[in-house]
């Protein structure tokens, strides 16, 4: 192909990518017309946020007594009854404040919330959550006032086993084909610590179906309770030896249904491996915020960064001419690039992303200055300027490489705003050395004219 | 030229860790203990026009100015907790009055609902930056001994260290000492420099690499 049509086939593609990427791709979709790509995702820096606002509970429960002083479970003739408050005196602490915040943030970052902020009074226990708002956030707000007391009583309520014996839980599935059901099994694993292993096993050769001296089938049977809601009632079949009871929550071919079961079991095992909160807490505010954010607060950043662009495309025109030009269309194209693979991906966009997007950008220029200067440097031999162009290209890669480190390590970070920043960079990095390895290489090399 | 400047770069970070341990950072209202007041307007209204009544009120330009939920019609007015409960309730009384007084409302100032949000501690939104960008300075001073290996590996560790730590804590310090408030700008201007210092620092360790190579070509 001809050196000029090269470069006009490279321009066009990338005009063409811009109109994509800056204006978008729109076709009719019955009455509007709609983007074929995926909008933006924002962080809740930049969108709003869900605040809850949990306060230490002054409730109390009445607790009845007959006339001997017993303390039973209804009012009776005769007998007293007292207000009990549900946080006793000894706990309101520091202490267990604190001991409430940790157990949350341990619950949401096993949960996957990956991005939320925590005010803690540590004089009254009040605790103020900002959540992103999504799917999540109705269950992530469970996690703040949910006590998670974990019980496993006997018929007469007498507590067998709590949440210090429990090891951990945890979450599993497995394809079952019985002859009432086919489908994927949902189970629970209740691990047991070791100090408590052997109390399970007698549990479980205790509550068991027997046959009385009457031949009638008699069945002890023990109540799992979380918070005091029960969660199975159950006799046992056989002796548990391992310290693990495993508990189905049910089979089923149905996707809807097995993601509920599946959701059910890890929403309980995330409130059960962080421990009980010390504090009964009740939901005083659950509102959500708009950002104090606005288009407007970005205007003026936004000319500053535009008129920068503009100042460093046209000091590139004037001090390089027609390479200048051509690194300016290329440097477009990278732009473009960047933010639809940011769409495409999914990437959430937090202020940090969008330093990131920043960072990318001026790396890309520093590169494509970087390459021009030293072609200019060069006598105009294409041999040369290839040569020239591979070493300029893979010296610039090795600069950033520590910045390429820094991306892939910081993906990896649960919490948003770091990975959103990393997956920015990492992206910008990446597509930077295969965009100027490619597209800026064939534009720069069929820009010169040979020597004769 | 050059010992003046490091003398003076040295003043500054002396200077900011003497204001950081006797008054600390100023943190910006969005993370330091604020006064929330929930004002509902039952219709649509202009954010700015209600900043500028709560800063006529509470007399400052700390004012953050928020929409609640997404019917556009109740606010969210935070200013700092720094007055005391009757100081308070006459500023909320006031602030209630102005805003009646603007869209013609008849709210009772026990309608507004007043939130003591305590502050976010710094540390627990540094903490999870410092973990990652530890594991990623160990691996990116693994790829600089090994790449600058010729140019010596102790010298190119303990300048990269150097730049790097000398640069943030130029940066925290200067913060501190103008009282820039600590905001949500604050912890990607840190990335940011951080960023460049690894890309002037490669540059010029590339550069000195390239002469060291064609200095041996020459002597060959």
């Amino acid at each position: 192909m001809n050196r000029g049509l090269k470069i006009t086939f490279i321009t066009l593609l990338i005009v063409l990518l811009s109109i994509i990427s800056f204006v978008g791709l729109f076709v009719q979709d019955t009455k509007d017309m709609k983007n074929l790509l995926p909008d933006y995702v924002f962080g809740m820096d930049l969108t709003g946020y869900r605040v809850l606002t949990v306060k230490v509970s002054d409730a109390s429960n009445t607790v009845y007594y007959d006339k001997d002083g017993n303390e039973v479970d209804e009012e009776q003739k005769d007998g007293t009854s007292k207000e009990v408050p549900v946080n006793s005196e000894e706990v309101l602490n520091k202490d267990n404040y604190l001991k409430v915040k940790k157990i949350v943030q341990a619950r949401l970052n096993d949960a996957g919330i990956s991005e939320y902020l925590i005010r803690l009074n540590e004089k009254d226990g009040t605790m103020t959550v900002e959540l992103p708002q999504n799917d999540m956030t109705n269950t992530a707000a469970q996690f703040i006032y949910t006590i998670g007391k974990f019980t496993i009583e006997d018929e007469d309520g007498n507590v067998l086993l709590d949440n210090s014996n429990l090891d951990k839980v945890q979450v599993g599935y497995s394809n079952s084909s019985t002859t009432s059901s086919v489908g994927t099994s949902v189970y629970m694993s209740f691990m047991f610590n070791d100090d408590s292993k052997e109390k399970l096993k007698e549990i479980t050769n205790t509550y068991v179906a027997s046959t009385d001296e009457s031949g009638n089938e008699v069945e002890k049977k023990i109540s799992m309770k979380i918070d005091g809601t029960t969660l199975l009632e159950t006799s046992f079949d056989e002796e548990i030896s391992n310290g693990v009871l495993p508990i189905s929550l049910g089979t089923s071919s149905d996707e809807e249904t097995l993601s509920s079961y599946i959701e059910q079991a890890s929403d309980t095992a995330v409130l059960l491996n962080n421990g009980p909160l010390p504090i009964t807490y009740t939901v005083e505010q659950n509102r959500f915020i708009n950002s104090d954010l606005e288009l407007n607060d970005f205007l003026i950043p936004a000319i500053v960064v535009g008129i920068i662009l503009l100042i460093a495309f046209i000091v590139l025109l004037i001090k390089y001419k027609k390479l200048g030009l051509l690194g300016i269309i290329s440097y477009i194209g990278y732009l473009a690039m960047l933010l639809v693979i940011i769409r495409y991906t999914n990437l959430v966009i937090t202020i940090e992303g969008i330093f990131g997007i920043l960072i990318s950008a001026i790396l890309n220029y520093i590169l494509l200055v970087y390459i021009i200067h030293c072609l200019k440097k060069k006598e105009k031999e294409l041999k040369v300027y290839k040569s020239e162009y591979n070493k300029s290209m893979l010296s610039m890669v090795l600069v950033l490489f520590p910045i390429l480190i820094i991306g892939i390590v910081l993906c990896f970070a649960e919490w948003l705003p770091i990975y959103s920043f990393g997956t920015i960079i990492f992206w910008g990095v990446l597509v930077m050395a295969i965009w100027n390895s490619i597209v800026t290489r064939i534009l720069f090399l069929n820009s010169i004219k040979e020597k004769n | 030229m050059k010992k003046v400047l490091y003398a003076i770069l040295i003043c500054i970070i002396i200077a900011g860790i003497v204001v950081v341990a006797t008054i600390g950072l100023n943190v910006d209202l969005i993370y330091s203990k604020n006064v929330e007041l929930d004002v509902s307007i039952e219709k649509e209204f202009n954010k700015s026009d209600i900043e500028a009544i709560a800063k006529e009120v509470f007399g400052g330009e700390d004012v953050i100015v928020q929409e609640i939920e997404l019917y556009g019609d109740m606010v969210s007015i935070k200013v700092p907790d720094n007055l005391s409960e009757e100081d308070l309730k006459a500023k909320t009384e006031e602030l209630n009055n102005k805003i009646n007084e603007k869209y013609e409302l008849e709210n009772k100032v026990d309608d507004i609902v007043v939130t003591h949000n305590p502050k976010i501690k710094l540390s627990s939104m540094i903490l999870p930056y410092t973990v990652t960008l530890s594991i990623s300075m160990v691996i990116i001073l693994l790829y600089v001994a090994i790449r600058y290996k010729k140019l010596g590996v102790i010298k190119t560790l303990v300048t990269y260290i150097l730049w790097i730590l000398a640069s943030e804590l130029i940066l925290l310090s200067i913060i501190a000492i103008t009282r820039y408030p600590v905001d949500r700008i604050v912890i990607p201007m840190g990335l940011l420099l951080l960023v460049a210092i690894l890309t002037i620092l490669g540059f010029i360790n590339e550069s000195k690499l390239a002469k060291l190579s064609s200095d041996d070509k020459n002597k060959q």
